[in-house]
């Protein structure tokens, strides 16, 4: 996870107890976290980051996050996934 | 595919001579007329086919109608002449004895063909037209390619191109 | 044809132009990936075709190509250079490209199973480079919508549990149009418990095995019911529902186990019945004429040769012509040249001694002739497009049978009647396989122990001989082993014992159909499988196909063809005033036998020993019943020719000397004479009949084979 200023850059592979760190970290931070990007060729492994950047989402709709909004994501390890969360 | 009896009133007809019987077939088949000319033997064809013909450039069969009818040949003479026939775009020449005109049949004058009593395979006669005191033998020229397996209905695609 | 008929044709016409290019192109790109020109080529195809595709409703090719070309415009504006994994990529995405064409324009409902697979790839590849994930299918931006909806909080699960659900049934149609024989669909429910995680389950998780065991994979993940942070627990699982959309080989209980571990009501699967379409046979998909035969076109050039070179210079002017009109326009001067020889001929014309009269006359001669060459000309293509195609066979041999191959061509100007190229593909292609693939040593350790270098050697040479035009086909490698294929053949009772053939016909034995379905014979391994096909398909071009080998250094397969298929190279003879026409291209040598070497046998026929060879003599008047006065053969001429059975001697009365005719059809009605293979006019107006060698059999039926 890297910091830019108001911007977060994570890896989306992360492991449990990495997904409930950075869920700890945001909590804090909600209000001066602008934009959650993810790292390049990273890929999403559990349902727990996916949920909690929808819970981010959820819980200030104005924080960018690209790779969220998308609604949708293609690897060849999970075939093509879509979503939706809106409220 | 033209059913067997005409559909307008009039249809227009060659009419044309084999010994004493009395032939015709429908105008738009009617390719063209020529003269008794050399006919290239090509061996072992129907008996009733002469051989072929050169035709300004296109190679046409040519068939011996009286013995495709059934009748004895007989030696050419100044009358005698070839009528270039055509079906799906495929060309056969019959020699006739005597070619004798253009005559417009009315449909009132035909009737069903008569099933015995006749040279020819009954098949091949579409109609008979009274033409005054004569009878007039209507031929179904496309029965009469198919049975000599000329065209086939099919496969019309195949019987052209390279041929003209 | 109506406007809007009339444009589609063409399209598909250029259409299918393209994709040749398209295969061309990718093939010389994957060799020199840096040439960004021929990227930018390759690029415009593309785009060409995407653009004309949707507006012809082809929105299956329509939406491949739309994504070829992002990918394709990515690495042209980058400039990035291609890695070779995603070459290959390229090389497959035109394939598909001609595939689905092929659906689109015979209304095939069912790709081809690379169709989707591939485009997978080009999106991910895409997905990639650009970090911009794009879902397979779209979905509607309903945004603004979303928003009021959130404002007014009105209905909205329903809403969007209906939207995920049309999403889910839309992939479910899509599904079962890739569908394919073997493959089943299911739609499997997942509903994890809350506490999921913690016993060690993931939608992940399932995802990924899943995804091990099929070829098409989509996930729907409801995420309604997630709450803000305040209340969230990232160690809980709080996506109610996932619905998963999967194509796989594998049968129910497979996929049920993927699962057992879970509670009964945390998953649920349903079999997706698979659509009813009409199935179009394998062979109409083939008839890959459909791609463009509304009308046949052909590039008429303002120059001889044609050219689809990427690197050419200087465009060449051209014009598009039907090749009907060609056709036509062929006969007419057909037509003209007989007019022009009769007169050039005529006796009474000329008697008359008029200098200006027999200047004219000779001035018409040249003239004639030069139309007729030039008509000719029109028709005549050169094989370079043929041989480019056959690069792209050579490369995917060579990587099939893991062999190092490099391909050397000659003569690709080398002219052919374009009616000709079209057959001549496929047996090329077949030649071709069955050199890489039998007549070079399977590895190089064995080619250099031989003193050969570790790569192996194919080269295709075009050339023009003796009216003829010579393909061929040589490989470096092994040879064919004469006394084993004589040996085999013998066994299998294709030849007798005691024929005494040559070398060239020997080889030659390899070509028969009792021959390809022969057993393996070691290092003749299946060579001879389809080659009786081949050789009948050049047959079928009236030409004919001749193998040369030697043991140990390589085989070399020559096609003959004669130059156009309208006009054949014949000897003109005469039996009972009826004059023939013999192929040239069959005829050995013509002589008058001397008296000696005639020999009868009763009950055999007659013979003529023809410097030790004895050769069946064949009288025309017999085979045909002509009523000829019978002369012996030592007071007529014997034309000597090769068919397929061996050589006959032809009986005939006169030689009347040598003459390049206009083929004829006889018509359907004629045409079932084995015997005749044609007519033909000639100058004087008379029709002489065009002999088929092959079928010609002495009296008493004796023959070679």
């Amino acid at each position: 996870m890297q910091i830019n200023g108001d911007e977060v850059t994570i890896d989306l592979n992360m492991s449990m107890d990495e997904v409930i760190n950075f869920e700890e970290f945001i909590r804090p931070r909600i209000e001066y976290i602008e934009k959650i990007e993810v790292e390049e060729n990273s890929t999403l492994t559990s349902g727990a980051l996916l949920s909690l950047l929808v819970s981010i989402k959820k819980t200030r709709p104005e924080i960018e996050i690209p790779f969220l909004e998308k609604m949708g994501s293609t690897s060849p390890v999970h075939g093509t996934l879509h979503w939706t969360y809106h409220d | 595919m033209k059913p067997n009896l005409p559909q307008s009133k009039k249809e227009r007809y060659l009419t044309f001579f084999l010994g004493d019987e009395q032939y015709g077939i429908e105008i738009e088949r009617i390719k063209e007329i020529i003269a008794m000319m050399k006919i290239t033997g090509v061996p072992k064809i129907p008996k009733f086919m002469r051989g072929v013909i050169n035709l300004r450039g296109s190679i046409i069969p040519v068939v011996d109608t009286r013995l495709r009818f059934a009748m004895e040949s007989r030696e050419a003479d100044m009358h005698t002449a070839i009528i270039i026939v055509e079906v799906e775009k495929v060309n056969i020449g019959f020699i006739v004895d005597r070619v004798e005109e253009v005559a417009s049949i009315d449909k009132a004058s035909l009737s069903e063909p008569p099933k015995f009593g006749s040279y020819i395979d009954t098949d091949f006669i579409s109609a008979v037209a009274q033409m005054g005191e004569n009878v007039v033998m209507i031929l179904d020229v496309i029965k009469l390619f198919e049975a000599d397996e000329i065209i086939d209905l099919e496969q019309i695609q195949n019987s052209n191109t390279s041929d003209a | 044809m109506t406007k809007q008929e009339e444009l589609k044709a063409i399209f598909i016409e250029e259409a299918g132009e393209i994709v040749e290019k398209l295969d061309v192109d990718i093939i010389r790109f994957e060799e020199n990936s840096n040439d960004l020109e021929l990227l930018n080529e390759i690029f415009r195809g593309v785009h060409t075709l995407k653009g004309n595709s949707n507006a012809f409703g082809f929105t299956r090719l329509g939406e491949f190509v739309h994504h070829f070309e992002d990918l394709l415009d990515y690495y042209r504006s980058t400039k990035e250079s291609i890695e070779e994994n995603n070459l290959e990529l390229f090389v497959e995405s035109v394939d598909v490209v001609r595939e689905v064409m092929r659906c689109e324009l015979d209304s095939i409902e069912i790709l081809p199973k690379s169709y989707a697979e591939c485009l997978e790839k080009i999106k991910i590849l895409l997905d990639i480079k650009k970090n911009r994930p794009k879902p397979v299918i779209e979905q509607k931006s309903e945004e603004t919508l979303k928003d009021l909806a959130f404002e007014f909080a009105l209905d909205t699960l329903d809403e969007q549990e209906d939207e995920q659900r049309d999403e889910v049934e839309k992939s479910i149609k899509f599904h079962q149009s890739i569908q394919t024989d073997g493959l089943n669909l299911y739609k499997i429910d997942l509903t994890l418990d809350s506490d999921s995680y913690k016993r060690g389950f993931d939608y992940f998780v399932f995802l990924k095995i899943l995804g091990e065991r099929t070829t098409h994979l989509e996930s729907f993940f409801d995420m309604q019911n997630i709450q803000t942070l305040d209340e969230f627990k990232s160690d809980e699982n709080s996506i109610t529902k996932v619905t998963i959309v999967i194509l796989t080989p594998f049968v129910y209980t497979e996929v049920e186990e993927v699962f057992e571990f879970l509670f009964d009501h945390e998953y649920s699967i349903a079999l997706i019945a698979p659509l009813v379409v009409e199935q179009k046979t394998q062979a109409e998909v083939k008839s890959i004429s459909s791609l463009s035969k509304t009308s046949e076109t052909v590039e008429s050039t303002a120059s001889k040769t044609s050219t689809t070179s990427s690197n050419a210079n200087m465009p060449k002017s051209t014009i598009r012509i039907d090749t009907f009109k060609v056709d036509e326009l062929f006969d007419s001067v057909g037509e003209l040249v007989i007019a022009q020889n009769f007169i050039a001929q005529s006796e009474k014309i000329r008697s008359i001694e008029d200098e200006s009269i027999n200047r004219t006359i000779e001035t018409l001669s040249k003239i004639t002739k030069k139309i007729q060459d030039r008509v000719m000309s029109l028709r005549m293509v050169a094989i370079k497009d043929t041989f480019e195609k056959m690069k792209r066979v050579v490369r995917d041999t060579s990587k099939k049978t893991g062999k190092e191959i490099h391909l050397i061509i000659q003569g690709e100007e080398t002219e052919i009647d374009k009616t000709m190229i079209d057959n001549l593909s496929d047996p090329l292609i077949h030649i071709i396989r069955n050199a890489i693939d039998h007549g070079l040593e399977s590895c190089g350790d064995e080619r250099v122990s031989a003193g050969k270098d570790a790569e192996g050697v194919i080269t295709l040479k075009a050339f023009h001989k003796s009216g003829n035009i010579v393909i061929s086909v040589s490989d470096d490698g092994r040879g064919i082993n004469k006394d084993r294929v004589l040996k085999k053949a013998i066994e299998r009772g294709v030849v007798s014992e005691n024929e005494n053939l040559t070398d060239s016909q020997i080889f030659a034995l390899i070509m028969q159909p009792g021959f390809s379905t022969a057993e393996v014979i070691s290092d003749l391994s299946g060579r001879g499988v389809g080659l009786d096909v081949v050789k009948t398909s050049i047959e079928k071009l009236r030409g004919k196909i001749e193998i040369d080998s030697k043991e140990g250094q390589g085989t070399t397969f020559s096609i003959i063809l004669p130059l156009t298929l309208a006009i054949i190279d014949g000897m003109l003879v005469q039996t009972a005033d009826e004059t023939y026409i013999i192929p040239t291209l069959s005829v050995v040598e013509s002589f008058r036998p001397q008296r000696e070497i005639v020999h009868i046998f009763k009950g055999k026929g007659e013979f003529v020993n023809l410097r030790g060879e004895c050769i069946p003599i064949i009288r025309l008047s017999d085979v045909f019943d002509l009523n000829a006065k019978k002369i012996e053969a030592w007071d007529a001429i014997l034309v000597c020719v090769e068919t397929e059975a061996g050589r006959i001697a032809i009986l005939v009365d006169e030689l009347l000397g040598r003459q390049q005719v206009v083929i004829k059809t006889l018509g359907k009605s004629l045409s079932k004479l084995k015997e005749i293979s044609g007519g033909a006019i000639l100058g004087n107006g008379d029709i002489a009949l065009i002999l088929n060698v092959d079928e010609l059999r002495p009296l008493g039926e004796i023959s070679h084979v």
